[in-house]
């Protein structure tokens, strides 16, 4: 008890120095004991959003790639699935497909074109507004909301993919309708918008307008329009009915399909459809991929601690010996 | 590990710098054993504090981790 009165007593006299072990301590405590918040707390999140992801279904190459594209709409780019393969998991009944289109961009913010099942899959609610109902309509995350100060009412405008795609992709203007509540997850940094809207920004989908009206014809105007087709960079009330899509919706393309099996049985079996090495498309399941990058990133952090502390020892040993 | 092992180090490199402090006190009549008890005392003091500190830090990222992770991640992107 003495002792410590008189240690307190000098800790206080000396309060410069003291202050400055105090924090220099505390700095070399809270550092490890901050990044191992971080670092469970990333694991965790990494893990859960996995987890919560039975089945992935998508091009044959990357499964990380895959997963970071369809899970965390990361830039990864893998082979579009065509929407056949949505079409036959509906046909067999075993499971829910979703599919999601992350190829586009707005803003910075990827643009998932996907279907109504998404939101409820993730329990997605809506902080303002409506949710998706007319094509080209967005809903925006939380974070995205926040970055770009808009809200309900406002508009964005899809980024142009490649200024020498002159033929493709036209950047289409899509109002805002809702807002999510935010998740804390990469949900809140995507802008939602329905498929076939994203399908309308890659250019299988247009709108046409009549270039000669029968107005124009009687004003002499007529000659005054040369395109006879015009592609729309913005969906309205007016256009909204002119919208078409060209080709087969079957060999249209998403990023992605998420699976959600009906039960372990449905799973497994849908699994092993997809065994095979000759298929164009593999069925994965999201939350082993994520853990085993996981496993990695830690694996690394292991080695990492270790060379920190070999690197403090040995620079300790020549400082000891010359304060001596 | 790596934590401690720096912690340690500062200490005793606090302790080396005040080594004529302590020759004095030893030369004034302080036991060994006296100002062991001393500088053992200072250095719980010190470590109480500090990881007081420190704890307070950690539950603050803590409750925001989830939300300070995201960011972190927006500046990664």
């Amino acid at each position: 008890m003495n002792a410590l009165y008189l240690a307190f007593a000098y800790l206080r006299y000396h309060w410069g120095r003291s202050l400055v072990l105090v924090l220099v301590a505390a700095l070399i405590l809270f550092v490890p004991a901050a990044t191992q918040v971080l670092l469970s707390t990333s694991e965790r999140v990494l893990l859960s959003r996995g987890a919560a992801t039975p089945l992935l279904l998508g091009s044959r190459g990357s499964q990380l790639d895959l997963t970071m594209s369809a899970l965390y709409f990361s830039e990864e780019r893998p082979d579009p699935v065509a929407m056949r393969e949505v079409e036959d998991i509906w046909d067999g009944g075993l499971a829910v497909p979703i599919p999601v289109h992350t190829a586009f961009s707005s803003g910075g913010f990827r643009i998932v074109g996907t279907t109504l099942d998404y939101f409820d899959f993730r329990r997605l609610k809506l902080s303002e507004g409506r949710g998706l109902s007319l094509l080209g309509d967005a809903v925006i995350g939380a974070d995205v909301a926040k970055a770009m100060g808009r809200g309900v009412g406002d508009a964005l405008v899809s980024s142009p993919e490649n200024l020498f795609d002159l033929d493709g992709v036209y950047p289409l203007e899509m109002p805002i309708v809702g807002v999510l509540a935010p998740t804390n997850s990469p949900d809140d940094q995507a802008v939602f918008v329905d498929i076939k809207t994203a399908w309308v920004i890659q250019g299988i989908g247009h709108g046409h307008e009549d270039a000669v009206t029968a107005a124009e014809v009687a004003d002499g105007t007529a000659a005054l329009s040369s395109a006879a087709v015009l592609q729309y960079q913005r969906i309205t009330p007016d256009n909204i009915q002119s919208f078409h899509f060209h080709g087969n919706q079957d060999d249209f393309p998403a990023s992605a399909v998420i699976v959600v099996p009906n039960d372990t049985r449905a799973a497994t079996i849908l699994k092993g459809r997809y065994l095979e090495t000759g298929k164009p498309t593999q069925l994965i399941e999201p939350g082993a991929v994520v853990q085993s990058l996981v496993d990695r990133i830690f694996r690394i952090k292991t080695l990492l601690d270790v060379v920190t502390g070999i690197k403090l020892w040995r620079p300790s040993r020549p400082s000891v010996w010359w304060c001596s | 590990m790596a934590a401690f092992a720096a912690i340690g180090l500062v200490v005793f490199l606090s302790y080396r710098l005040r080594a004529r402090e302590i020759a004095t006190a030893v030369k004034l009549g302080a036991r060994g054993g006296m100002v062991v008890r001393l500088l053992a005392a200072e250095t719980v003091t010190l470590m109480l504090i500090s990881s007081g500190i420190a704890a307070l830090g950690a539950g603050v990222v803590s409750r925001n981790a989830r939300a300070w992770l995201g960011w972190l991640l927006t500046l990664g992107g």
